[in-house]
């Protein structure tokens, strides 16, 4: 039996949003509290999670339990590649972090590949530039695990 | 506003980079050539890419489908090497050399396209546990035919196997070798 009540959420800088039940549980986190504590006026809080990036989370689950019945699984892949496309990479880390931290495997999968798919095909240098990473390798550490590697950094296979 | 931004790239990006859950994650969605190159973007980076589960899943993804077993293998794989040896080593060059010489391919798109054969796998399998074998050290030098061979069994079977590949032998040369029987099933 689905629920109709509302649930309420509060964010780390302290905004509510309101959302229904169905919406809610998209998260196993927040499924595994309603199923101890049942709906109620008080706000869940998410400590975790900035009032910026549970507004594109709940974007997400509600588009996904409005789909799951009524649209295509070609068209719910396309809504999702738009949706994370045109994300700068803080915001998909961020949106990544709040998917692990509230348990929604879809969105997690999704900025997980997302992420993968921005690390494919680049150079170590250019890895550290996009995730603004230090590099602690000392030059012999980084020579030996590029020679251990040198097999990936071959761009042509020789006939 | 330029300030905070950078700020907060840094502590997004640490944050996913310290979670070892969330660099797992990301990265058993990346391909072998792109695992290895992630490899060499940091310390914390060459660590969680080294994982042999990830490599256990690029190596296997597709031995279902070609009849392969993984269970039994699996600890097998383990005790030899592990799963990114066998990669490394052998399926990776076993592919691109049969690769080669059909076509001009880029090696990482046939690292993403590639299936490999149930023979392609047995064969890598086989050459793991060669060498494996020849590390055993003076067990592994044991001489061979009862003669004073200063070569190995290992090393031998190993020279003997590329022969075989180029066609130097027939199908009759594996008989008396009980202990490879991969080897055997493969040329005989």
């Amino acid at each position: 039996m689905v629920k109709e009540c509302k649930v309420k959420l509060k964010s780390s800088d302290d905004k509510i949003f309101e959302v229904d039940y169905a919406v809610a549980i998209q998260s196993q986190i927040l499924n595994n509290t309603l199923g101890h504590t049942g709906c109620t006026d008080s706000a869940l809080p998410l400590h975790n999670v900035s009032s910026q990036i549970l507004a594109k989370v709940i974007d997400y689950c509600e588009y996904h339990v409005n789909a799951s019945s009524t649209i295509s699984e070609k068209d719910v892949k396309m809504w999702d590649q738009e949706f994370v496309k045109h994300l700068d990479q803080a915001t998909l880390l961020d949106l990544l972090m709040a998917a692990q931290y509230l348990g929604i495997h879809n969105l997690q999968e999704l900025t997980c590949q997302t992420v993968a798919d921005r690390i494919k095909d680049k150079r170590p240098e250019d890895i550290r530039e996009i995730f603004n990473i230090q590099n602690d390798l000392t030059p012999e550490e980084e020579e030996e695990i590029r020679c251990e590697n040198e097999w990936a950094f071959e761009e042509e296979v020789s006939p | 506003m330029a300030h905070d931004w950078e700020k907060m790239k840094k502590s997004n990006s640490d944050q996913v980079v310290d979670n070892v859950d969330a660099m797992n994650e990301i990265f058993k969605h990346l391909d072998a050539h792109s695992l290895a190159v992630a490899s060499c973007v940091s310390r914390r980076w060459y660590v969680a890419a080294m994982d042999d589960n990830l490599w256990e899943v690029i190596c296997t993804r597709h031995w279902p489908a070609s009849g392969i077993c993984i269970g039994r293998l699996k600890c097998v794989v383990n005790v030899m090497g592990g799963f990114r040896r066998l990669y490394v080593k052998w399926l990776h060059p076993l592919c691109t050399h049969s690769a080669a010489s059909n076509s001009n391919t880029n090696s990482k798109d046939l690292d993403n396209n590639v299936v490999w054969t149930a023979d392609q796998v047995h064969l890598s399998l086989s050459l793991l546990s060669v060498e494996y074998f020849e590390k055993l050290g003076p067990f592994a030098t044991a001489s061979c035919h009862g003669n004073s061979c200063t070569i190995s069994r290992p090393q031998l079977l190993h020279k003997e196997q590329e022969k075989a590949e180029d066609g130097h032998y027939g199908k009759t040369f594996y008989k008396e070798d009980q202990r490879h029987p991969n080897w055997m099933a493969h040329f005989s």
